[in-house]
């Protein structure tokens, strides 16, 4: 009697551990990659180059209507704000690691849900282009506010930056602070008279 | 990018801020306690409101129409308030509906242990049960009539 209790004491906690095992597999959420995207597109067709062109001309006059998209598939709801930076060939651009310099034109804060894209739409017009020394002159609209810029090789730059509730701050990319990924992308134009 | 606003005494724009920020956090710490995103959807369209009423206070203090700018700031913050209330309701309520789910189907496992335990320790003795019925009903043959047929 003594063995059938002890025999019957190890099978329970044996299948006890066997089914707890799989029970803690069964509720354990998948492991997925955290990540964040963006991308840019135009309904009218109307895109700069991903590197430099001499073909991606943009019209003065002519409104261009950019749509940006924001993919998050981070785990939890993110807070983003997209900063775009109109560059030239003076400074270089942003990396996995670093924001670029130059100066902020445009923001688009955005609360973003787990596994969602969210769309943000960006206009811009040029409205004249002079040609001078070491380049050309732009005066741009940018969302209805006026932007001047000089030189060449012009470019759209766009940065995504995440809240970060430890700084309570933005910070460039996605992820911890310490280690975070830079997500930016750039397109080329050529101004056009 | 520090989006602290600097300003002697706060104003309703600096308490919007404050805020969103804060619903954000409750929205994150519901979701940590088991959230669906369905559940989520609804606060995250009111948060991005919340949002676009403190953007939109922003810009009319910078044009000096303070009174529109602090109806938009109390907008903001009353959006942003009632989104920090539901998502804790909703995030007490998943981590509770967590705790009883989790017992449940621990529970269940352990019991199904007990089960097999049980299963494997008797079975011998059900083996034993079995072929005594099974002797039992079964009929009797005389040798003598087996041999006549």
């Amino acid at each position: 009697m003594r063995n059938k209790l002890a025999a019957f004491l190890i099978l329970v906690v044996s299948f006890a551990a066997i089914s707890s095992a799989a029970t803690f597999f069964i509720l354990s959420p998948r492991a997925s990659q955290p990540f964040m995207a963006m991308g840019v597109y135009s309904r009218t067709g109307l895109l700069g180059y991903l590197e430099p062109a001499t073909n991606s001309s943009i019209t003065s006059g002519k409104p261009v209507n950019w749509t940006l998209s924001v993919t998050n598939n981070m785990g939890s709801a993110q807070f983003v704000t997209i900063i775009v930076r109109l560059a030239n060939s003076t400074l270089s651009s942003s990396n996995s690691t670093t924001p670029s310099n130059f100066p902020e034109i445009v923001t688009h804060e955005r609360f973003i849900r787990d596994g969602s894209t969210t769309s943000i739409n960006f206009n811009w017009t040029i409205q004249s282009v002079t040609p001078q020394q070491g380049g050309k002159l732009l005066h741009l609209q940018v969302e209805g506010e006026p932007i001047v810029m000089a030189g060449d090789n012009f470019r759209w730059i766009f940065e995504l930056w995440t809240y970060d509730l430890i700084c309570r701050c933005f910070h460039y990319g996605y992820g911890p602070q310490s280690a975070s990924t830079g997500v930016w992308l750039q397109v080329w134009f050529n101004p056009s008279g | 990018m520090n989006t602290d606003r600097a300003s002697g005494q706060p104003d309703h724009i600096t308490t919007a801020r404050t805020n969103i920020v804060a619903a954000f956090q409750s929205i994150q710490t519901a979701q940590r306690q088991g959230a669906s995103n369905t559940d989520i959807l609804p606060l995250i369209n009111q948060l991005n409101l919340a949002l676009q009423y403190e953007q939109n206070a922003t810009m009319l203090e910078a044009q000096n129409r303070t009174a529109a700018a602090d109806d938009n700031a109390i907008q903001s913050i009353s959006l942003s308030n009632s989104v920090s209330l539901e998502a804790q309701r909703l995030g007490n309520e998943a981590q509770s509906s967590s705790i009883r789910r989790s017992i449940l189907v621990y529970g269940l496992a352990l019991l199904t242990a007990v089960f097999a335990a049980i299963a494997v320790i008797e079975a011998p003795t059900a083996r034993s049960f079995l072929a005594k019925r099974r002797l039992r009903k079964a009929p009797i043959v005389f040798g003598e009539e087996k041999n006549a047929k």
